[in-house]
């Protein structure tokens, strides 16, 4: 049906199933956020869809919405007059992802979603600690390749500044 | 009736004892001194007048006087009966709190504290003057009014403030600094005597607070404190000594700023070396953006920012983030045109960042402007022989690939 070497994935409502894509070559892609306060989907939303695929072991990617890399109070789009939704983080929502793919609850994800203090994760060259979990770096290397596959963004600035303690990352 | 209390008033050392009064009839050739500390009076109901020595002053519920030690004076009560509280301080006189950053700008303002005009009442009769002292009334018989002073100057009066001057004003958010939101007077303990030998000593336990401001460090903590107060106030510390402030540490509780700066401190910044620095939320983003009509372009200042915010880019974090991020500058919010979108992801592909980059999304119309050799993710219209597919289907190859072979054609 597909071309060799082509990967599809399919984009999914939120609240959708992706089981029925497990064991073949589709994959499911979740919005993540939009141009208006509403796209952004409330975490146990995403949650549940990220539990979901992770169960069915269907590696998703992320769309939108991903701007920084903690969850944050920011503006939607580069008007002036925009208004401000808070964003997910894409280290918050890859962090849940992997936490999911090793096993870990939805609740426990949730937290991670919502925390919004970087102090909170813990990176070092062994892994990463945080609220009590600890993934180790082959486990995040796993889950990056054979679940959280990648977001898309239309700018990469701010993406990876994870700012230790001072919060002050550029917005 | 004394309803609270600390301390001794024989020992007369910055202690408190709070009184609720209740009268229902004036003072009639009595006359009242306190010897053992100052009277701070608030009349919950009706209106008390207090002629005393230095003049009269009328104070109405909402209001608040004060009477100095050893001021004598008798009570009228214009409204029949009257009642309210009292606070009676053993300590140095009350004051204005240091207002620090607070300037002119909250609190009370030394402005709106009243004195009295002189006045005396001439009066030949036996009167009795009642005097508290070491905590005991005592009752003098003489025959006259005490109250025969015709002028005085000087600043030791009684005086009276009106409550609704005052403007309640903190920062709250996270801390909750000396002088509290309100404080209209306080008698700061630790000012007076306690320090005195050091003091004549010439030594530097003791620096007063006109020298070191009082809240010179109250924003500074951390392991460094003793050598950011050195840097700041270019003053040497000795070895464990506790952080200079208007109020000094309280007796038996140990040395509390030393003991705090004990505790771990969670995510200290090593930005700014044991200050307390809260970063501001920077300008606004919609400013900040409206100002760069480029945004995308600022990605690779943006991971420089990232890198220096962490010391070490750590591995977890590395293989966290690697090949993480489609660039998508095609796409709402960024909708840079093709040619831009191409120089940036060129740009990124050979930065320093790269490892973070995937791959480019490219609408399917536009396939053929995208060069093969980029990783790329095509975003297109489901073709109809795809089953499960609701709204789009996003089609991947990784590496060199022959574009038309890539996407399936519908």
């Amino acid at each position: 049906m597909l071309p060799e070497g082509v990967t599809a994935y399919f984009e999914l409502p939120i609240d959708a199933d992706p089981a029925p894509l497990a064991g073949g070559r589709g994959r499911a892609k979740v919005r993540t956020g939009g141009l208006t306060p509403e796209a952004f989907p409330a975490p146990a939303d995403l949650v549940r869809f990220l539990y979901r695929c992770a169960k069915a072991r269907v590696p998703f990617k992320a769309t939108a919405g991903l701007h920084h890399p903690i969850r944050s109070m920011q503006c939607c789009t580069y008007e002036a007059d925009s208004p401000a939704a808070l964003m997910h983080g894409f280290v918050n929502v890859f962090l849940a992802a992997a936490l999911l793919w090793h096993g870990g609850s939805a609740g426990d994800a949730i937290a991670t979603l919502e925390e919004e203090s970087p102090g909170e994760f813990h990176f070092d060259d062994q892994g990463v600690a945080w609220h009590g979990h600890r993934l180790s770096v082959a486990q995040l290397r796993e889950a990056r390749e054979r679940f959280a596959m990648s977001f898309g963004s239309c700018s990469l600035r701010s993406r990876l500044a994870i700012c230790s303690g001072s919060g002050g990352y550029d917005g | 009736m004394t309803i609270a209390g600390s301390g001794d008033p024989a020992r007369a050392d910055r202690r408190v004892a709070v009184h609720v009064y209740a009268a229902n009839a004036s003072m009639q050739a009595r006359y009242f001194y306190n010897a053992d500390g100052e009277l701070l009076i608030v009349p919950q109901q009706g209106r008390a007048r207090f002629a005393t020595e230095l003049g009269v002053l009328e104070v109405a519920p909402g209001e608040i006087c004060v009477i100095p030690r050893g001021i004598k004076f008798r009570v009228d009560l214009p409204d029949g009966a009257s009642r309210g509280y009292i606070c009676e301080s053993y300590g140095g006189p009350l004051r204005l709190p240091e207002l620090g950053a607070i300037g002119a700008n909250g609190l009370a303002n030394a402005r709106d504290f009243l004195a009295p005009v002189a006045a005396f009442e001439d009066l030949d009769a036996d009167c009795r003057i009642v005097a508290k002292f070491l905590g005991k009334l005592w009752i003098a018989e003489i025959d006259h009014s005490p109250l025969d002073v015709v002028a005085w100057h000087g600043n030791y009066a009684p005086y009276k403030y009106d409550l609704a001057r005052f403007n309640c004003i903190n920062t709250v958010s996270f801390d909750h600094p000396d002088p509290s939101i309100y404080t209209v007077l306080t008698s700061p303990s630790g000012v007076g005597f306690r320090h005195l030998p050091a003091a004549l000593a010439g030594g530097r336990a003791y620096v007063p607070p006109a020298v070191v401001p009082p809240q010179s460090d109250e924003r500074i903590h951390g392991p460094d404190l003793r050598q950011v107060r050195r840097e700041g106030r270019r003053l040497s510390a000795r070895r464990r000594q506790p952080a200079q402030l208007h109020v000094g540490p309280r007796t038996r509780r140990g040395n509390l700023r030393a003991r705090q700066h004990r505790r771990t401190q969670a995510a200290a910044s090593g930005r700014y070396a044991g200050l307390h620095v809260r970063d501001s939320a920077g300008a606004a983003p919609h400013a900040l953006r409206a100002g760069e009509p480029d945004p995308a372009a600022r990605i690779l200042r943006v991971l420089a920012g990232a890198e220096e915010a962490l010391p070490a880019m750590t591995e977890a974090l590395r293989t966290l983030l690697s090949g993480l991020i489609d660039y998508a500058g095609l796409f709402p919010p960024a909708s840079l045109e093709m040619a831009e979108a191409a120089r940036n992801y060129e740009a990124y592909r050979s930065g320093p960042h790269s490892w973070a980059l995937g791959r480019f999304i490219v609408p399917s119309a536009r396939l053929n402007e995208v060069d093969p050799d980029w990783s790329y993710v095509v975003l297109g219209v489901p073709p109809r022989a795809v089953p499960v597919c609701e709204l789009k289907v996003e089609t991947r190859c990784r590496g060199s690939a022959d574009t038309s072979r890539c996407f399936p054609k519908a």
